[in-house]
């Protein structure tokens, strides 16, 4: 099975405007994939109907074989939704907040050692030394580390992340990327919404929205590509400048002129950063 | 279903005992008040327009539990929506249903509790009614969880439509004020005018303080009481309902 979440002609209104109007989406089984645009773009509503938070207006669509809205109680197994905001019980501790949303899965079917789940993913989260601690103690990167361990603790098949890296230092970054990654490993498919571009050198493939549209699916590295680059060759004699898009492809033609006595060599790409802004201030 | 509802109110209790500031309020803040309510009877001369001072403090006992099962209810749902908590518990299978039931079980265990507190103080406290424990007891049991119930139920209601935290305070005296007035506790409901006497109707204290005025000065069973605890039960089922529909994941 190729697409693994579907999505035809969705459209979501809030109040008189279209937060999303027409989206045409297909993700994978088993691969991270970002969904990038500025605010309003309607990212987080289209993360929160697929889900199960909210119910689209009109539109047909399917995760892991099933439709939804009309199926999400029996989808609500298999995902896993990270929120924006930690959204955790501060008056309990971790594995408090754990077991409270596994409780809820093993009553619907799920088999298996609850403690023993708990320590696996704290130490995932590397938090199990704090295991017995109150959430109010936690410094915020903490909670968010805690946050992502509530929405895996049930092992979903496809986890949901609403801008996980907002407001996260460097390092706690890294250290998300290398849970993504890890999970990726295990086969889960992964939707992380982001207005970040370190973000989106990280997925597998991103889609570009805005204005409640999805306008571009592409890989990051073939985006990143279909930028300008400009090339400036310094020989004895005479200096070059060379003005091409889609690298990789074109700048091979050109290596012809880059025999004989070159000086310098000075390449300037468009970051992903330039041409997403490019891409979404453009014309609908 | 029904092991998510215990889950769901489990966890609500789990909250509770680590939550140290409302266990001191619920010791502290009911005795402030009845003690209030002792002394500022003690002095009072008879008036021909209100009831006796032992009818009026049972009622002001009632308001008591009526009140403080509202506020805990009511700032505890806001709390979880503001929060985010209550939207994400929807992304894990459970139902708008069991969430309801698993709040009710969990605040009528608090709230039952929290009643008992008062009603163990209040006999301490108050000669008067002494005497509707110790002939009645096991009549009031089914008057208190059910004042305790519809509590909840209007708390799950109104809570509904409350944006925040600091918005659902807004609400006390929506709340507190027509239950003063109208539910019969410093005069009897039949000398309001009759389009109030419909209003009180709509106030679960009203029939909780019939039902024990009934015991205590009329001696009178569970007959007599049982349109009452009706009473009380299709109002909080109807709140309840009701509050199933209003209630909302985010603020």
């Amino acid at each position: 099975m190729s697409s693994f979440i579907e999505v035809k002609g969705l459209r979501k209104p809030f109040g008189h405007i279209w937060a999303l109007n027409g989206v045409n989406l297909e993700i994978r089984e088993g691969e991270i994939f970002g969904i990038l645009g500025p605010n309003g773009a309607g990212k987080t509503t289209l993360v929160r109907i697929l889900s199960t938070l909210l119910k689209p207006s009109s539109g047909e669509i399917s995760v892991a074989g099933f439709r939804l809205p009309s199926e999400d109680h029996k989808l609500k197994r298999f995902i896993g939704y990270m929120p924006q905001r930690p959204s955790l019980y501060e008056d309990l501790s971790a594995s408090k907040n754990l077991k409270f949303f596994l409780n809820l899965h093993f009553s619907d079917g799920l088999r298996g050692d609850i403690q023993n789940r708990i320590d696996q993913i704290l130490e995932f989260v590397e938090l199990k030394d704090r295991r017995d601690d109150l959430i109010s103690t936690f410094s915020s990167g903490m909670k968010q580390r805690l946050s992502l361990a509530c929405a895996l603790v049930h092992q979903p098949k496809i986890l949901f992340l609403d801008e996980p890296t907002s407001g996260v230092d460097p390092r706690l970054k890294r250290a998300f990327w290398d849970y993504f990654k890890k999970l990726k490993q295990e086969g889960t498919t992964i939707i992380i919404t982001t207005h970040q571009l370190t973000d989106a050198e990280h997925c597998d493939r991103l889609a570009l929205m805005k204005s409640g549209k999805v306008f571009l699916v592409d890989t990051p590295h073939h985006l990143k590509d279909s930028g300008i680059s400009k090339i400036r060759i310094t020989k004895k004699s005479e200096v070059k400048e060379l003005e091409i898009a889609n690298f990789s492809e074109e700048f091979p033609k050109h290596l012809k002129e880059l025999n004989g006595d070159i000086l310098r060599l000075d390449i300037t790409s468009e970051t992903l950063e330039d041409i997403f802004l490019k891409l979404t201030h453009g014309n609908d | 279903m029904l092991r998510k509802i215990y889950y769901i109110a489990l966890r609500n209790l789990w909250q509770a005992r680590k939550d140290y500031g409302l266990i001191l309020e619920s010791i502290f803040f009911p005795l402030g008040t009845l003690v209030i309510v002792k002394y500022s009877f003690s002095q009072m001369e008879e008036s021909s327009y209100t009831l006796e001072a032992r009818e009026m403090i049972l009622g002001l006992i009632a308001l008591q539990i009526y009140f403080q099962t509202y506020l805990m209810g009511a700032l505890v749902l806001v709390r979880e929506r503001v929060r985010g908590t209550m939207e994400r518990m929807f992304t894990y299978p459970v139902r708008k249903v069991e969430i309801l039931g698993g709040y009710l079980l969990g605040f009528s265990f608090l709230g039952i509790l929290q009643a008992i507190y008062v009603l163990v103080f209040s006999y301490f406290l108050f000669n008067e009614i002494k005497v509707i424990f110790t002939s009645h007891l096991w009549l009031l049991v089914p008057i208190t969880i059910l004042l305790v119930f519809t509590s909840i139920g209007i708390s799950a209601l109104i809570s509904s439509f409350a944006k925040s935290e600091a918005h659902a305070l807004q609400f006390i005296p929506l709340v507190v004020i027509p239950a003063l007035l109208l539910s019969g506790i410093f005069y009897p409901v039949e000398l309001l005018s009759p389009w109030l006497q419909k209003g009180s109707y709509l106030i679960p204290l009203t029939y909780a303080i019939t039902s024990m005025r009934e015991l205590l000065f009329e001696n009178g069973d569970f007959y007599d009481i049982m349109p009452s605890l009706v009473g009380m039960a299709i109002l909080g089922t109807i709140t309840l309902v009701a509050g199933s529909f209003t209630l909302r994941k985010t603020s």
